[in-house]
C-alpha cells in the first residue's frame, strides 16, 4: 500500500512552506507530488522541480472540481502504477475536498493508503476567512489532523480563540501551532484518516463567487509604482502570487490579504511578469484593479486580463 | 389507456376524453405520511413513501418528484432556511455584493447537494409508478435562480447593467440545462421550469431578457425527447403571450390568472395550460365540495377542453386536508356524477370582521404588503424583502406590515381592501406595485412622496 497525504488549506495559510517542510521527513523514498492551483498560471510547482520528487500539476481549477476530477483520477491513476514510496497532494487553496473519501475509495485506488488530510489554517486571517469563505469550512469538515501556522504573527490571546473556534468547529481532531510551516515527525506518525465524519455524505456546494484575474505587468512600470499598484489592490484580495522581472532582477510577489510581501528570487522563474489574482466572498477585486490602475496611471504598464 | 398517456396526449395537443390531473403535491405529500416538510425533501425512503401516497390517494394522471426551487441555489452556496410545513427559503446570496459571473465549473453536478437524494427517488419512483403516470422533473427557472444567487438588486440591475443580466441569466440557462439532463436520465417524462418571479416583470424586461433562455430551454428539452411545462405564479397575465412564444408543451398558471382569458391565448398557440385552483381558499381552507364545485365550475366554463390541464395554482399548501384534494381528484375523473351531487350545494362564507387602519389619520407611512407567504413564495419573499430593506434604511419613521394569504382573517382583509393580487404593496391604503416587485429606489421614491402627503 502506497500511503498518500493531502495537503489543504485556505489561500495563504502557507500549504507550500508547509510541504517543503513535509518532504524533509521523507528523505530517502520516492516521492510523488501533485501540486493544484486554482489559477492558471502555476507558481508553487517550480520550487519543487529540483528536489528530485516526480511532480505533477494540475492548475485552473481544484482537483475536487468536476472539472478537473477526471484529470486528477488519471493522474493519480498513473502515479500509483509507478508505485513510488509515498504520494502527497497538495489542494488548492480554494478547493472543496469533500469527496476526498469517495475518490480515493474506488477500486482504482485499492493500492493507495489515504493517511489523511492535513488543514493549514493562517492564525492571521483565519477568523475573517471562516465567515467569508466557504472553502475554509469545507477543507476543515474533512481535516484529521489541524495545523495552525503563522502563529509568530499573532498573540497569545488570539492563537488562544483561535483554537477554542476549531476546537468547536472539529471536536477531537488534533490541532498543532506552528510558524514557517515547522512540523515535528511524530505528528505524521499519529495521523490516521477517519472515514466520511457523517453518516450520510456530505452535501457538496460550490463557492460561486471565487474570481481570478490574471496580471500583465510590462517591463515600463517601475518597483515603486508596483508596489504602490499592489498595496492599492491587496485588501480586496485573498492572494496575489506571481514573478516580475524588475532592473534587471526577478521578484516573488507573494500577498494573502493585506500582508504584501515582495521578495527576490534567484530560482526559475515561470511566467515572468504575469500577477495572479484569487478573491471571493464579494470583494470588488475587479474595481479596486481598474481604480488602482486609473489612479496611478498604469493602463499601459498593467493590464488586466 | 394509461393515465400518463392521457396527459400525454394532452401534451401533445391532441383531444382528449377527459381533461387530465396533476397534484402538485410537494411538502404536502409528506403529510399524508406524517412527514414534516425538512424529512420529505431532505429523507428519500420518506419522500418515495410519501410521493407512494399521493399517487394511490389522488389517482393523478401527472405528479411531481420534488416541489423545492432552492435545490439549485443551495448547491451553489445560498443558504437556505428550513421549516416544518413549508418549502425551504433562501437566506443569502453569493452575489449579492459583487457583479461577477460564476465560472461554469461550479455548475452542479449529479453529486452536489440533495442531487443524489433526489435523483434516486426520481428513478425509484419511475420503477413503481412510472408506467402508469407522468413524472414531472422540476427545475429552478433562470431567472428566480439568478434571483437567489444576486438578490434584490437584480431588478435594479436590469436597467442599470443589461449585460450583467443577461451573463447571470446565461450561466442560470446552464444550470437549468445541466439539471433537466440529469432529471431526464433519471426518468422524467415531463420538464418543469418553474419561475415564480416571471410574474412581477413587464412583457418588455420578459422578451428583453428571458426570451432567448427559455426558448432555448424549451428547444433542448424537445430535443431530448421530453414534453415540457412552463409554471409561474402570480399575476402573470400580461406574460402569458411572451411566454408562449417562447414554445413550452404547457403552461402553468395559478389563480391570479383568469384561466379563460389566459386559454384564448394559449389556444392560439397551441399550447396546453393548466391550473389554478386557488391553494388558500379553497384547497387548504374550503370544504371538499367547494374544491369539487370549483372544479367542475371550471371545466363547465371551458368549452374547448383540448389543450386543457386540471391542476393547484402552484405547491399545494402542507396542511391541504387530503379529502380536499380527493375531491378534485373525483371531480375530475367523474365530473358528471359530481355535477349532480353539488346540484343543491351553496357554498357558506364566512363572514370575519377585519378593522381596516385609519388610512387619513396616519402619523408616518404604512406599508402593507399583501403575500402568499413570503417565506414559500418567491415572488412574496423579493418583494418582502425590498419592503424590510426599506425599513432598515427609515427606521420609526416607516411602518412595514405583511398579511399572508394563509389565514381566514387576512383572506378577509384582502376581500375588504380589494387587494387584485398576490403580493401587492399598499403604501398609505392606496395600491402602488401590483405584482411588480419595486426596485430599491422606486419604492424609496414612493416612500418619500408618502412622507410628504402624511405630514401635509
Amino acid at each position: 500500500m502506497i500511503p498518500l497525504y493531502l495537503i489543504t488549506g485556505f489561500l495563504g495559510a502557507g500549504k507550500t512552506t508547509f510541504l517543503k517542510e513535509l518532504i524533509t521527513l521523507f528523505r530517502n523514498k520516492r516521492l510523488a507530488l501533485i501540486i493544484n492551483e486554482f489559477g492558471k498560471e502555476s507558481i508553487d510547482g517550480v520550487f519543487f522541480k529540483d528536489k528530485g520528487a516526480a511532480l505533477s500539476e494540475i492548475s485552473n481549477g481544484s482537483i475536487f472540481c468536476s472539472c478537473k476530477l477526471d484529470q486528477f483520477e488519471q493522474v493519480l491513476k498513473n502515479i500509483a502504477q509507478k508505485k513510488p514510496d509515498v504520494i502527497i497532494i497538495e489542494a488548492s487553496g480554494l478547493s472543496n475536498p469533500q469527496n476526498v473519501h469517495r475518490i480515493l475509495g474506488q477500486p482504482d485506488f485499492s493500492t493507495l493508503d489515504y493517511k489523511g488530510s492535513i488543514c493549514l489554517v493562517d492564525a492571521l486571517n483565519f477568523h475573517k476567512v471562516l465567515y467569508t469563505a466557504l472553502a475554509c469550512k469545507q477543507q476543515l469538515s474533512v481535516a484529521d489532523m489541524i495545523i495552525i501556522n503563522k502563529t509568530d504573527l499573532v498573540t497569545q490571546e488570539s492563537l488562544n480563540q483561535t483554537k477554542a473556534l476549531l476546537g468547536e468547529i472539529r471536536p477531537g481532531i488534533p490541532a498543532y501551532t506552528t510558524s514557517y510551516g515547522r512540523i515535528e515527525k511524530e505528528w505524521i506518525l499519529y495521523l490516521k484518516s477517519g472515514k466520511d465524519n457523517n453518516d450520510k455524505p456530505l452535501r457538496q456546494v460550490a463557492d460561486i463567487t471565487l474570481q481570478k484575474f490574471l496580471l500583465d505587468v510590462t517591463s515600463v512600470c517601475s518597483m515603486e509604482l508596483l508596489r504602490e499598484f499592489i498595496s492599492l489592490i491587496a485588501k480586496d484580495t485573498y492572494r496575489i502570487k506571481g514573478f516580475v522581472n524588475k532592473g534587471g532582477q526577478n521578484w516573488f510577489v507573494d500577498c494573502v490579504g493585506e500582508n504584501i510581501k515582495i521578495t527576490p528570487y534567484h530560482g526559475t522563474a515561470d511566467k515572468l511578469n504575469r500577477l495572479v489574482v484569487l478573491s471571493g466572498s464579494g470583494l470588488p477585486t475587479r474595481k479596486s484593479i481598474i481604480s488602482a490602475i486609473e489612479k496611478l496611471n498604469l493602463s499601459e504598464d498593467v493590464l488586466l486580463k | 389507456m394509461q393515465p400518463k398517456e392521457i396527459l400525454f396526449k394532452v401534451l401533445r395537443h391532441e383531444k382528449t376524453d377527459i381533461v387530465p390531473w396533476v397534484p402538485f403535491a410537494g411538502v404536502h405529500a409528506g403529510k399524508l405520511k406524517g412527514y414534516n416538510a425538512i424529512e420529505v425533501l431532505n429523507d428519500e425512503d420518506k419522500l418515495v413513501a410519501s410521493l407512494l401516497e399521493v399517487n394511490r390517494l389522488y389517482k393523478p394522471h401527472g405528479q411531481p418528484v420534488l416541489f423545492d426551487l432552492q435545490v439549485e441555489a443551495e448547491c451553489l452556496g445560498c443558504e437556505l432556511v428550513w421549516a416544518e410545513n413549508a418549502p425551504p427559503s433562501v437566506k443569502t446570496h453569493p452575489l449579492a455584493e459583487s457583479m461577477e459571473i460564476p465560472c461554469d465549473c461550479t455548475i452542479p453536478t449529479p453529486e452536489s447537494g440533495r442531487f443524489p437524494m433526489i435523483l434516486n427517488a426520481m428513478r425509484r419512483m419511475k420503477k413503481e409508478v412510472g408506467d402508469t403516470t407522468a413524472l414531472y422533473g422540476l427545475i429552478c427557472g433562470p431567472f428566480t435562480l439568478a434571483s437567489h444567487l444576486r438578490g434584490n438588486d437584480i431588478f435594479m440591475d436590469m436597467y442599470d447593467d443589461e449585460d450583467y443580466v443577461k451573463g447571470l441569466l446565461n450561466y442560470c440557462t446552464k444550470v437549468g440545462k445541466k439539471v433537466a439532463e440529469y432529471y431526464i436520465d433519471a426518468g422524467m417524462d415531463v420538464i418543469a421550469i418553474v419561475d415564480p418571479l416571471i410574474s412581477q416583470i413587464s412583457s418588455d424586461h420578459f422578451t428583453q431578457f428571458m426570451s432567448e433562455p427559455y426558448t432555448e430551454l424549451f428547444d433542448f428539452f424537445r430535443s431530448k425527447n421530453v414534453f415540457s411545462s412552463f409554471f409561474v405564479c402570480g399575476d402573470a397575465t400580461r406574460n402569458i403571450e411572451v411566454m408562449c412564444k417562447t414554445k413550452p408543451d404547457s403552461i402553468s398558471i395559478d389563480e391570479n390568472v383568469d384561466l379563460i382569458t389566459a386559454k384564448a391565448i394559449t389556444d392560439k398557440y397551441n399550447i396546453a395550460i393548466g391550473g389554478n385552483i386557488p391553494l388558500t381558499t379553497v384547497m387548504l381552507h374550503g370544504t371538499q365540495q367547494d374544491n369539487m364545485k370549483y372544479v367542475v365550475d371550471l371545466l363547465d366554463s371551458i368549452e374547448n377542453k383540448q389543450n386543457l390541464i386540471i391542476a393547484p395554482g402552484c405547491d399545494m399548501p402542507y396542511d391541504v386536508p387530503v379529502e380536499n384534494s380527493v375531491g378534485v381528484a373525483q371531480a375530475v375523473l367523474y365530473t358528471d356524477d359530481v355535477r349532480e351531487m353539488l346540484k343543491n350545494y351553496k357554498a357558506v362564507e364566512e363572514d370575519i370582521e377585519v378593522e381596516l387602519p385609519d388610512y387619513n389619520a396616519l402619523k408616518k407611512p404604512l406599508i402593507e404588503v399583501f403575500t402568499l407567504d413570503s417565506a414559500t413564495c418567491a415572488a412574496c419573499t423579493y418583494m418582502m424583502n425590498v419592503a424590510n430593506i426599506a425599513k432598515k434604511k427609515y427606521g420609526d419613521a416607516i411602518d412595514v406590515v405583511e398579511y399572508k394569504f394563509t389565514t381566514k382573517e387576512n383572506i378577509a382583509r384582502c376581500k375588504k381592501m380589494g387587494v387584485p393580487n398576490l403580493p401587492s404593496m399598499y403604501i398609505n391604503g392606496e395600491l402602488k406595485f401590483r405584482s411588480i416587485i419595486p426596485s430599491k429606489e422606486e419604492l424609496e421614491a414612493a416612500i418619500e412622496v408618502a412622507q410628504r402627503e402624511v405630514s401635509a
